[in-house]
């Protein structure tokens, strides 16, 4: 099995488990206990709200309790712990939401790459969508992040529009599109430019446990990485970059200068 | 070395989290227009799990 057909095979394992409240599939004892996990939260952008979800979604569980004055002590610490042991490993191969635009981003069109300036746009959307605005405003301003999170909107938005067809919800669905149309023209731009989980792990890149290395006695700088990178990340110039989502996609390198390890 | 010590604070954070017993919430009460403390008797994880099913 080669490299990206194993990340593809764990990507759509994990997608599976972190959406099992499958109510037609499972019998009622089954979703019951499934529906105790939602105590805990996944490191991984899954949105909370769909209806199939196992777990609560870490970005939504921390901007929900600032809003209600909270410091959320288990979300931070599981964050800690998470980013210190992987950094942005999860990203590369939990996350259903890297898995969706991955597939999205398979559909032939021109690709622009996100500039790395624009990449730290994603501190913003953590800084205010997810910490300032919910915490002076409540999570009930458009501008916190769950209100136009294409995750939520994509997992559990479309739901509600089926069920609750009289609700308008077409910024929310213009919101959508708008991210559909970057993840199709772009290779997992909304992990670059805008998720705030990913900015969380993203800082862990730096000195995490688990670590990424480019051995530039090894490096013939013949660009491999970059093409086969789904973030556009220049792994030659920076081995711990906060834009890798670690899928160790490089490590296939033909003269073997990326490793990863403790 | 930072890893070890983000790893123990997180480490604490949780069980701090886990173990507590009831947790103070500042609720927006609109009348006021302020924020009024309530105590939740259920401890961190019943608020998410609360939260998750809101």
């Amino acid at each position: 099995m080669t490299h990206a057909i194993k990340r593809r095979v764990v990507q759509a394992v994990f997608a599976f488990a972190l959406n099992i409240r499958l109510e037609f599939l499972f019998p009622a004892g089954f979703i019951n206990a499934v529906d105790k996990m939602r105590h805990f939260c996944v490191p991984a952008l899954n949105c909370w709200s769909c209806p199939l979800a196992t777990f609560s979604c870490p970005i939504g569980a921390l901007g929900t309790s600032l809003s209600y004055h909270v410091v959320p002590f288990v979300v931070i610490g599981g964050l800690l712990v998470a980013g210190a042991l992987l950094g942005r490993l999860f990203c590369g191969w939990v996350c259903p939401f890297g898995l969706i635009q991955e597939l999205l981003s398979k559909i032939p069109t021109p690709k622009f790459r996100i500039p790395d300036w624009l990449a730290s746009a994603k501190y913003l959307f953590l800084a205010g969508g997810v910490i300032i605005v919910p915490y002076l405003w409540t999570t009930s301003s458009n501008l916190f992040f769950c209100q136009y999170c294409p995750a939520g909107r994509f997992e559990a938005g479309l739901y509600e529009k089926v069920i609750h067809p009289a609700v308008p919800q077409l910024w929310r669905l213009a919101v959508l599109v708008a991210f559909v149309l970057l993840m199709i023209f772009s290779r997992r731009g909304f992990c670059r430019a805008v998720c705030p989980l990913g900015a969380i792990f993203g800082l862990f890149n730096k000195f995490s446990l688990f670590r990424m290395r480019l051995d530039k006695k090894k490096c013939t700088n013949c660009k491999w990485c970059h093409k086969v990178c789904p973030v556009d990340h220049k792994f030659n110039e920076s081995d711990s970059s906060t834009n890798c989502v670690r899928c160790l996609n490089c490590e296939e390198c033909e003269f073997d200068a990326v490793s990863s390890g403790l | 070395m930072l890893a070890i010590v983000a790893l123990i604070l997180g480490v604490i954070l949780i069980v701090s989290g886990v173990i507590a017993t009831q947790v103070t919430v500042y609720w927006f009460d609109s009348r006021t227009g302020s924020f009024q403390p309530g105590t939740f008797h259920a401890g961190e994880l019943e608020l998410i799990y609360t939260f998750s099913k809101g």
